[in-house]
């Protein structure tokens, strides 16, 4: 019987301490470098929040029966400072950003986990079966933490129980030691001011309605200003600041901050000018940023937040915005909050500079159900950029090209095709298509539909006169996008930029006034003006490329003359004499050409600017002529 | 002012091969003067074991009274020993042999030896020491001072590689060496001896590994395996003894079958060459260690355990330093086609981001391939585009150069390219820079070229048949009387740009390619390498650099405010002060206000002991923000110098001294009271109690005081148990 009846209470118990665990699950370490969760399963889930990396899962043994309730960071940094001769001497060789994670469970035993191993360096067992609810530490070697009656202090070099003293009736479900004295926070509905030395209560606060979960202290401003805690609860919709001046009665809270529900994380900030910020997460998923200055008076109204930050994912289909949840935030400057969003499964962390002006700061993001980095990737540390689809692939004799990778767009059948479609075309064979002598309609067709084969028609007509003449039908409002369409057209390779040149040189001609005129000037100009230039760029070198061939392909051509000179005729010398010495004339004339060819070859090489490369394209390009 | 040079990062951590414990959790490696310990399941660093004054030469781990020891020994003689567990020194000894080149510890069951080989009136003499006695005695082997390798096989024999030969000496006879020779023009590059067998592997020039068995005979038996084309770089052994690893310039880690040379693993795409490789005495991991300052741990199956990785090494440091404003890492080159984000705050590698996208092509036998590199970065004020200029320089063929602009996209926190422009100048980029606005919509970036032009590109829409898009295009380029142009630098305000014509500088308006004012003296010749604008109350400066002075331009009188004659050879401007700062050829550093000729801060002697300076950058701290703070305090400068190392110069730091100026611990007064090895039974480190190691008389001593003493078994019959229970739990 006393076995069923345990089991039933330690399953109340249990189910309890989830509740709490559940607020106390995640906490950042102190720098910000690691963000800490205990996932409902059980296990331990540890982020590095400035590479977005996944590093470590920690799953306890007894995970179920006696689970993580609560977890805090320690870093040995702080703890080697107090320094006996033998510290100091060890500090030497142990590295300095040694940091650990003590957990609490549910069975009274404390698991120190070394971020550093990936494992748990040590477990200490109190021998009391009792339910470890929340942690804190002062940067030395004690650690405090709250069990349903008792306050437990553990030592973490000694690692063992160092003390316990029992602190009433009430539950401790928040606790926290306050920096660089011996005083200590504990909290159920009221807080409570212990000095650890003594073991008594010095004072107590009293204002929540409901069990307190989170206790936060509030660095003094300067060493003679009052020092603070805030407080929030499970049930109430209000954050607490208490003043811990002990000389000042009063048990009320100095200041309150409204939220619209419960916290769930909070990270206070304060700068060198004392006012403090003070970011709390809530349980509904976004963060309230406050800005206030605590300066020891009262303030009785609650205090509003300064801004709200919200993230939202904008799901494609169905236009509807759905928010993502935001698990914590802490401060990484006064400005910068780190946040941590995104479902228990994946997190993601984002720096986000918190702007004081507007109201709702509303981020939008992707929604994230799968982890945009692998596993493979976490471990090589290389990352690499996503190269879509949508690339623009430029070149320096175009702007708009991007047609490399891109996706196969169907193009739509324009509206005129459509038509042309329905008519019966007997009619249009039959007759003669008449001449016009301008073109002035369909460019302003295919200019609207931007139809690529009306306006191939047009702007592909070489006739100087016909395009005057269609310039000059052109109404005003049509001339940018004429631009933009001779743009792409100058981009292209000899033949449409001839064109192209002559649509513009005429359209600039006619059209003086108009073009001085427009304000835009240099954005519709920019781009041609660009390729000319780049085209200009070109030009030396095109031009000697020009002239060596010539030379080359004439000569080539000379060649092949000499050649079939020489060669009628020595055939018909031997038609009717056969002597030797004629054929040793013959002999010695083609040795002669061969010489010629080498000479040639000698003389390109000779040339200072002729580089090797342009040779070998020389060479190219000749044998093209020749073969043509 | 105390303003120091606090080393940062950098050195190499490969030119000893890491050293794995014997459980294989923790892997050792030697930077600098230091060995460093890391845990090989997370890559972490728990531990590092300092002491050595020079560099060190070899280290190995051992077993000494039972414990797992560290022994290192540096070039000049100092052999430490520290104990794993408490990082205490065990032993501390000093060799009178100078100049010592390699150090290897004997594993034996006994004390503790090591071979150590040094140069000794022109050559190299190999000695066996005993680290516990003042012991020595002397190989019968002594080599030409040139180029060599040794491996250590148990406490057996040892193997020295050099150029055309291979001499094994046997530890239990050691003045008789047996000496093998291979024929050139192969040389042997590296040896590695079985663990336990009298198995010698050595890897030659050609890229051959020859394995020589009857080793110990005047006729050994030698087997070849072939597959690298460039020369072997290295070799482990397993610690069976059944297959080993090779690797090389390849940047391809081979496994090969002892007794079966078609049988052939390969980890391809390693990030650099192969310069060490380790296997951990229990065969369950491989230590990699390759040229780009990292260790990858591996499993037998290939797959990647961890990596262990600090600042990137990287042929170059083209891009300089680059601020990023979002994360507040430093941007520069990393592997080749990468570039490495490096957090400064905590001195560690956030990412590599593979910007080229191309695979690493590694030389051929008889010829230099060259890979694409980046060799420019510019991001824009809010951090959201990213402009890289990679850069392929072949000799032969023509080069390419491309500018690819990334936006950071922020729905899935990654970067994505969004325009690609191919050869926008005609040679070379020699700077770039965005408009320094927080304004998304018409930013401009402006390029400068080796082209003597500059290009300035803007952010517009395009549309295409059924979207709108971003795209960058360019608005216009400016030229100024056919000049080389350098450098170029944007008012704060992002009205007004400065580009450096050969001596002048001339400012323009973005928008429009106005040219607003043409600044040029008699006074500067040489033509000006650097210009920054001024900001906040001065951002009506301009302050322009050559290599012959430095000058400031008023732009509202368009005078010249002052000028100062030195050697720029960086010109860099603090974002959160109004401070700028010049490093001179001759690693003089001075960090002043425009405002004033008058030097804020100026000192020869900080970088006095650095190489050449390749980079540098003011970088925001934590504490930006404070105005009341010193500059140094708010901006720190980091430097990055010919020797591939980041420093900061700034505030005193704490925790992180500079390996040049060891503090000798063993000597002060405190240490004076410390003993060598110390027990404290309070702290007795048996208290790391595992899960595993869960008494398991827990249960019987449970049932016994738990159990209600009315329902008890009599104690006789429980005796038995608890008392087996209790014998069993001693360890």
């Amino acid at each position: 019987m006393v076995t069923v009846l345990d089991v039933l209470k330690s399953e109340v118990k249990k189910t309890k301490c989830m509740a709490v665990a559940a607020k106390m699950a995640c906490q950042f370490s102190e720098d910000g470098k690691y963000f800490a969760q205990i996932t409902s399963e059980g296990k331990v889930k540890i982020w590095n929040t400035q590479t977005n990396a996944f590093e470590q899962e920690f799953t306890p043994d007894y995970h179920l029966t006696s689970s993580c309730t609560c977890l805090h960071f320690m870093s040995l940094n702080a703890t080697s400072k107090l320094g006996s001769p033998r510290k100091k001497k060890r500090r030497e060789s142990i590295n300095e950003t040694n940091t650990h994670i003590v957990f609490g469970t549910s069975s009274g035993r404390l698991l120190i986990y070394s971020l550093l191993k990936g494992d748990v360096d040590c477990i200490i067992d109190s021998a009391t079966s009792q339910h470890i609810n929340c942690l804190s530490s002062n940067k030395n070697e004690y650690i405090y933490s709250g069990t349903d009656n008792n306050v437990l202090v553990w030592n973490f070099y000694k690692k063992n129980l160092s003390s316990k003293w029992p602190t009433g009736n009430d539950k401790v479900v928040a606790i926290l030691a306050i920096p660089d004295s011996d005083r200590l926070l504990t909290a159920s509905k009221c807080i409570k001011l212990w000095s650890i030395n003594s073991q008594e209560v010095i004072k107590t606060y009293t204002g929540h309605s409901s069990l307190i979960t989170l206790l936060h202290y509030i660095h003094p401003v300067r060493s003679t200003s009052d020092a603070y805690v805030i407080s929030g609860s499970k049930g109430d919709r209000l954050l607490s600041c208490w003043n811990l001046n002990e000389e000042i009665d009063g048990k009320n809270a100095i200041a309150s901050f409204l939220m619209e529900d419960i916290v769930n994380h909070l990270s206070v900030n304060v700068a060198q000018d004392g006012s403090t910020h003070i970011a709390a997460t809530v349980r509904s998923g976004v963060v309230h940023v406050y800005q206030y200055t605590l300066n020891g008076r009262k303030c009785s109204k609650p205090i509003k937040p300064k801004t709200t930050v919200q993230i939202v994912a904008d799901s494609q289909q169905n236009g509807t915005v759905s928010p993502i949840h935001i698990a914590a935030a802490t401060y990484r400057d006064a400005e910068t909050l780190c946040i941590c969003y995104g479902t228990s499964i994946t997190q993601i962390f984002e720096d986000v500079k918190v702007s004081a002006y507007k109201k709702l700061q509303c981020l939008l993001r992707e929604n994230v159900l799968k982890p945009n980095v692998s596993k493979e990737n976490q471990i090589s540390k290389l990352r690499t950029p996503v190269v879509g689809n949508d690339v623009h692939y430029l070149s320096s004799q175009s702007s708009t090209i991007s047609t490399k990778r891109k996706n196969d767009g169907q193009q739509e059948v324009p509206m005129e095709k459509r038509l042309e479609n329905l008519m019966v075309n007997e009619s249009d064979s039959n007759e003669k298509v008449p001449r016009a002598n301008n073109f002035a309609k369909l460019l302003i067709q295919g200019l609207h539909s931007k139809d690529k084969s009306i306006l191939q028609t047009v702007l592909l007509k070489k006739d100087e006169q016909l395009i005057k003449n269609t310039i000059k039908r052109l109404p005003i409002d049509v001339i940018p996008p004429l631009f933009e369409e001779l743009t792409k057209l100058i981009q292209g390779k000899t033949l449409s930029r001839r064109i192209g040149l002559m649509w513009v040189k005429n359209l600039i001609l006619i059209n003086t006034s108009l073009l001085m005129t427009n304000p835009n000037l240099s954005t519709i100009f920019g781009d041609i003006l660009r390729t000319i230039e780049a085209g200009l760029a070109l030009q030396a070198p095109r031009n000697q490329l020009m002239g060596r061939l010539e030379l080359l392909v004439s000569q080539i051509n000379n060649i092949s003359k000499q050649e079939s000179q020489d060669y009628e005729p020595a055939l018909v010398f031997n038609d009717k004499v056969s002597s030797d010495s004629d054929n040793d004339e013959m002999e010695f004339e083609e040795h002669s050409s061969s010489e010629n060819e080498w000479e040639e070859q000698s003389s390109g090489e000779e040339d200072p600017d002729n580089v090797k490369m342009n040779e070998t394209d020389d060479q190219n390009e000749s044998d093209e002529a020749m073969s043509s | 002012m105390d303003i120091k040079v606090n080393f940062k990062a950098g050195g190499s951590f490969v030119e000893l091969p890491p050293q794995f414990s014997s459980n294989a959790e923790n892997v050792y490696i030697a930077w600098k003067n230091r060995i460093l310990g890391y845990s090989t399941k997370t890559g972490a660093q728990f531990a590092e074991f300092r002491g050595i004054k020079d560099r060190i030469v070899g280290f190995g781990v051992h077993y000494y009274d039972s414990y797992e020891c560290v022994t290192a020994c540096s070039c000049s003689g100092e052999i430490i020993t520290w104990k794993v567990v408490t990082f205490f020194k065990l032993l501390t000894k000093t060799i009178k042999e100078r100049n010592i080149k390699t150090f290897h510890v004997i594993q034996s069951e006994g004390a503790p030896r090591a071979l150590i080989s040094f140069k000794q009136d022109g050559k190299i003499v190999f000695q066996i020491i005993e680290l516990t006695l003042e012991i020595s005695h002397n190989c019968g082997l002594t080599i030409t001072p040139y180029h060599y390798q040794v491996d250590v096989s148990s406490d057996k024999y040892f193997a020295v590689v050099q150029k055309l030969s291979l001499n094994v000496v046997s530890f239990k006879d050691v003045l008789k060496a047996y000496t093998f020779c291979i024929d050139s023009p192969r040389e042997f590059t590296c040896v590695a001896c079985h663990p336990e067998n009298e198995i010698i592997l050595t890897g030659d020039s050609a890229g051959r590994v020859v394995v020589w068995q009857r080793i110990f005979t005047s006729k050994p038996s030698k087997a070849v395996f072939h597959w690298h084309t460039l020369p072997v770089k290295c070799l482990g052994f397993s610690t069976s003894g059944s297959y080993f690893y090779s690797g090389g310039d390849e940047s391809v880690l081979v496994r090969w079958q002892l007794d079966n040379h078609y049988e052939r693993k390969f980890l391809p795409r390693l990030a650099s060459t192969i310069a060490q490789i380790r296997v951990s005495p229990n065969n369950a991991l491989v230590a990699i260690a390759t040229n780009d300052n990292a260790v990858r741990i591996v499993d037998p199956r290939f797959e990647n355990v961890s990596l262990i990785q600090n600042l990137v090494i990287g042929d170059s440091y083209e891009t300089g330093i680059v601020v990023d404003p979002k994360t507040k890492a430093l941007i520069m080159n990393g592997n080749v086609g990468q570039i490495q984000f490096y957090s400064s705050c905590d001195n560690s590698l956030l990412y590599n981001v593979d910007v080229v996208g191309q695979n690493k092509v590694s030389s051929e036998r008889n010829c230099n391939i060259e890979n694409t590199q980046v060799s420019k970065i510019a991001i824009s004020k809010n951090g959201l585009w990213l402009a890289t200029v990679e850069s392929r320089r072949d000799p032969d063929y023509s080069s390419e150069l491309r500018l690819k602009l990334w936006k950071f996209d922020v729905t899935i926190q990654s970067f994505k390219l969004n325009t690609w422009m191919e050869d926008l100048h005609e040679n070379h980029i020699h700077a770039l820079a965005f408009q320094p606005l927080e304004t998304v919509d018409d930013l401009k970036l402006v390029t400068v070229g080796g082209d003597k032009k500059f290009n300035v590109l803007h952010l517009t829409e395009t549309e295409t048949a059924n979207s709108k898009s971003e795209i960058w295009m360019g608005l216009w380029v400016g030229f100024y009387h056919d000049l080389p142009c350098k450098d170029l630098s944007f008012s704060i305000d992002g009205s007004l740009v400065a580009v450096t014509f050969g001596n002048t500088v001339t400012t323009w308006l973005p928008d429009h390619g106005d040219l607003k004012c043409v600044l040029s003296h008699p006074m500067c010749k040489k033509d000006i390498t650097h210009v920054e604008f001024g900001t906040s109350n001065q951002c009506h400066l301009l302050v322009a650099a050559s290599s012959e002075r430095l000058c400031v331009w008023n732009l509202l009188t368009l005078t010249m405010v002052w000028t100062v004659p030195v050697n720029v050879s960086i010109l860099i401007a603090d974002t959160v002060t109004t401070n700028m700062a010049i490093i001179t050829k001759d690693n003089m550093v001075f960090v002043f206000a425009p405002i004033s000729p008058e030097p804020v801060f100026s000192s020869d002697k900080l970088l006095k002991k650095s190489g050449s300076i390749y980079a540098a950058a003011f970088v925001p701290s934590r504490q930006s923000n404070d105005t009341k703070l010193q500059w140094y305090r708010r901006s720190p400068i980091f430097v990055l110098d010919a020797k591939k190392e980041l420093f900061s110069l700034g505030a005193d730091e704490e925790n992180l001294d500079t390996p040049r100026e060891i503090q000798e611990i063993s000597k002060s007064l405190f240490s004076m009271t410390i003993p060598q090895s110390q027990t404290d039974k309070n702290k007795s480190t048996k208290s790391v109690e595992h899960f595993y190691l869960k008494d398991i008389g827990e249960k019987n001593m449970k049932k016994y005081l738990e159990a209600p003493i009315q329902t008890m078994i009599p104690i006789r019959i429980m005796c038995r148990t608890l008392l087996t229970s209790m014998v069993l739990q001693k360890p």
